[in-house]
């Protein structure tokens, strides 16, 4: 008899074995825990059915699908734009370009190398540009070209070390954003500091606010990729467990790059600069145009206008906003409203509302602190001159809501 | 295994469900990953939150021949999950030295919950047996730290056994805040007290109230705190690894804002919780209608594949939807739609 009968016969009396053990045991009503060889075959069969139920869901999807698809499109119009910008996702990048970067500059660690600014500028406590001397660590075993680039981006950091208690330019910041997304570094962090540093220019640097935006965009990306691919780094409260022995703390997941571009084509927003600290209004009186990611739409009286902290509005001619709690902000012609200066723009009323809310806050009303948290751009300013006031006294830690508040708007 | 984990990873609750349903329907219940075992009920702080009414030594704790044989054996027997060791104050048990080397020496992982103050004393047998995982609480600024804790200096002792850990070998230290209705509004002061502390991350807990912590319901944060420390949380993680823990329930969709992987509620299912007398529950609450039984009376291994049925059985139940945290949907807390919206967005 030849080997091969055997090995089949073989294989159908373990699978008749395991077969009758388990009704054996479903009839007996015995539980038995998973055996370290079982476990990964029931996983594998529960990804297997989740995969044919998703399946069938989109076999379902398109068959219901309507016919006309672009109607909407249609009837959309396109802004016109102002500057152009890239707004795609950077075509190059590779998981292995990210997995060089995050072991250059580890994720969430780039502020390090602005600190103190870093840590204390978002609490108001320290002023803007004094930063303190890190550079940046050194590359392993970098070819000549990322040597280049990193030497390019510490200049970077140095220029604007020294220029950022003076006001940066905007091409100065441009730069300095250059630098870091040729060494394929993305963090939010970093984008809401040049965010920070650019509040002061004027005009408003559109070109600016629009690449900060794809940055962002691209680091949400990332971040919603990793939701298919796995993380970056390994977490350790999933299970009160620690990490298994031979764990590598960094590991850019394969796919993750494939991922991003797929979340960013999908319509990845800039997540907390999109949903946070924005400013519902309406147009009361004349017309403005909104810029946002460098393109403008221009919005008659009786729209609505949403302003997030990345948005300019420009004027042409004298127009007045309306909000449900502020009343009217009244924009001169060739204004500029951002989320900076919105309260440059309050009538009294208004300035005394968030003066009495921010007393309330400091007599410990807790929804005080919701009022505000409502107007931020409205009411960043007053936020940190209060908190200036306070400095040295006693408040009873009344004033830590002001600083979670003056977060949520700055980062 | 990178396509197998690709699909895993893209519907993980998905996935965990069915395998639940799977494993129900075959008669067959996963080992566990994780035991955690309350040491000692003894504890010299006094918190308001201690979800074990810590303090005194509680009667009938299990003695170094019962620990080592009802616990540490039986989980080299269930494949050797990680051994989490808790209090009270577990470094006041005067045999956790003993108990912690024979452990090590049968293999197995551990990690440990402490309120960090006796951790410089231990630091050879650290040195010796580094635990995998080891949880430091740091509730507020020094003042606030302090305050709530009840004892002057353990702000700082909280923050030495961090650095001690660091040194002797810790893979992962984890500084542990829970989110008060008194913390929730200062957290953004604890930030850089935490990223400058050397721990690797930032684990929010939200308070829970279990334990002594149910004679303090009024510490709940409100559903505008819970919003705000949830967002919070979101942004810091662009600078530090920050988790909102299990008590806070699944995001849904967006718990990739929040945490690394997608909440799985563990109890009952990858984990379980042994009481300072043996009482095995299935999470952190000292209920002992809770209990599926003691340790004393049927081995554990036993206890784990009988017990927990209502958190095996798949399907929407009290303890088997895999969304809510089981702690506060028992305490009737919506947290999850209160910080994510999960009624109205996600879920």
């Amino acid at each position: 008899m030849s080997a091969r009968p055997l090995r089949g016969l073989a294989a159908w009396m373990t699978a008749a074995w395991v077969a009758l053990t388990l009704l054996r045991r479903l009839w007996r009503g015995e539980v038995v825990v998973l055996s370290q060889y079982g476990a990964p075959v029931v996983r594998l069969l529960a990804i297997a059915l989740v995969f044919l139920a998703s399946c069938a869901e989109k076999v379902r999807a398109v068959q219901a699908e309507p016919q006309d698809q672009d109607q909407e499109t249609r009837a959309t119009p396109t802004p016109a734009p102002e500057v152009v910008v890239d707004q795609e996702f950077p075509d190059g990048l590779t998981d292995a370009d990210l997995q060089r970067a995050y072991s250059w500059i580890a994720p969430r660690t780039l502020h390090r190398y602005f600190y103190p600014e870093a840590m204390g500028e978002v609490a108001g406590s320290v002023p803007i540009g004094d930063m303190g001397e890190h550079p940046l660590p050194a590359m392993r075993e970098p070819d000549e070209e990322m040597r280049q680039r990193g030497e390019v981006l510490q200049a970077a950091i140095d220029a604007h070390r020294r220029t950022a208690h003076l006001g940066p330019t905007a091409a100065e910041l441009l730069a300095l954003l250059d630098a870091a997304e040729a060494l394929s570094v993305y963090d939010e962090w970093f984008a809401g500091h040049l965010w920070r540093h650019a509040r002061t220019l004027r005009p408003a640097p559109v070109a600016l606010l629009a690449r900060i935006e794809r940055h962002l965009r691209i680091v949400h990306a990332l971040t919603m990729a990793q939701a298919s691919t796995g993380p970056i780094e390994f977490s350790a409260w999933r299970s009160k467990a620690g990490p298994p022995p031979g764990w590598q703390r960094l590991r850019v997941p394969p796919g993750l790059v494939a991922a991003a571009r797929e979340a960013f084509k999908q319509g990845a927003d800039a997540g907390t600069w999109e949903s946070e600290a924005s400013l519902e209004l309406t147009v009361a009186r004349g017309e403005v145009v909104l810029i946002k990611r460098a393109g403008e739409t221009r919005i008659a009286a009786g729209a609505p206008l949403r302003l997030r902290r990345l948005d300019v509005v420009r004027a042409p001619a004298a127009a007045v906003l309306r909000h449900p709690t502020l009343g009217e902000l009244a924009l001169p012609a060739g204004a500029e409203l951002g989320a900076w200066n919105v309260a440059q723009f309050l009538d009294s009323a208004a300035r005394a509302w968030v003066q009495g809310r921010l007393r309330a806050v400091l007599d410990g009303e807790a929804t005080a602190v919701t009022e505000l948290e409502a107007v931020l751009p409205a009411a960043h300013e007053a936020i940190r001159a209060a908190l200036a006031d306070a400095e040295g006294r006693e408040t009873g830690g009344r004033t830590a809501a002001l600083r979670l508040l003056l977060q949520a708007f700055d980062e | 295994m990178g396509l197998l984990h690709r699909l895993y990873a893209r519907a993980a609750p998905e996935v965990w469900e069915t395998e639940t349903r799977l494993l129900h329907v075959l008669r067959l219940v996963r080992r566990p990953v994780a035991v955690q075992w309350i040491v000692t009920a003894a504890c010299d702080l006094h918190c308001p939150h201690c979800y074990s009414s810590a303090g005194k030594r509680a009667v009938g704790e299990l003695s170094t021949e019962e620990a080592k044989r009802l616990i540490v054996d039986e989980l080299v027997a269930l494949g050797k999950p990680t051994l989490v060791l808790a209090g009270g104050e577990l470094l006041l048990r005067k045999d956790i030295p003993e108990i912690i080397a024979y452990a090590a020496e049968q293999g197995l992982e551990w990690a440990m919950h402490t309120h960090g103050g006796h951790v410089p004393k231990f630091r050879s047998l650290l040195a010796r047996h580094p635990p995998a995982l080891a949880a430091i609480s740091l509730d507020g600024e020094r003042e606030q730290h302090d305050l709530f804790r009840g004892k002057r200096g353990s702000f700082d002792a909280a923050l030495a056994a961090i650095r001690v850990l660091k040194e002797t070998g810790c893979r992962e230290v984890v500084a542990g805040t829970t989110v008060t209705r008194l913390s929730a509004d200062r957290v953004a002061d604890l930030f850089p007290v935490v990223a400058a502390s050397g721990a690797d991350s930032w684990g929010l807990h939200l308070f829970a109230p279990e334990g002594r912590g149910a004679e303090h319901m009024a510490l709940f944060p409100s559903a505008a705190q819970l919003r705000r420390v949830a967002a919070f949380a979101r942004r810091k993680r662009a600078m530090f690894h920050v988790e909102l823990c299990n008590e806070w329930g699944s995001a849904g969709a967006d718990d990739m804002y929040y945490r690394d992987q997608p909440f799985l509620c563990g109890a009952g299912r990858i984990s379980c919780v042994i009481g300072a007398s043996g009482e095995v529950l299935p999470c952190t609450t000292t209920d002992l209608r809770e209990s599926e039984g003691n340790l004393r009376d049927r081995p554990l291994r036993q206890i784990w594949a009988q017990g927990f049925t209502r958190f095996r059985r798949g399907g929407n139940g009290e303890c088997s939807d895999g969304k809510e945290c089981w702690l506060q949907s028992r305490n009737g807390n919506a947290c999850r739609e209160q910080a994510f919206g999960c009624g109205r967005r996600v879920g």
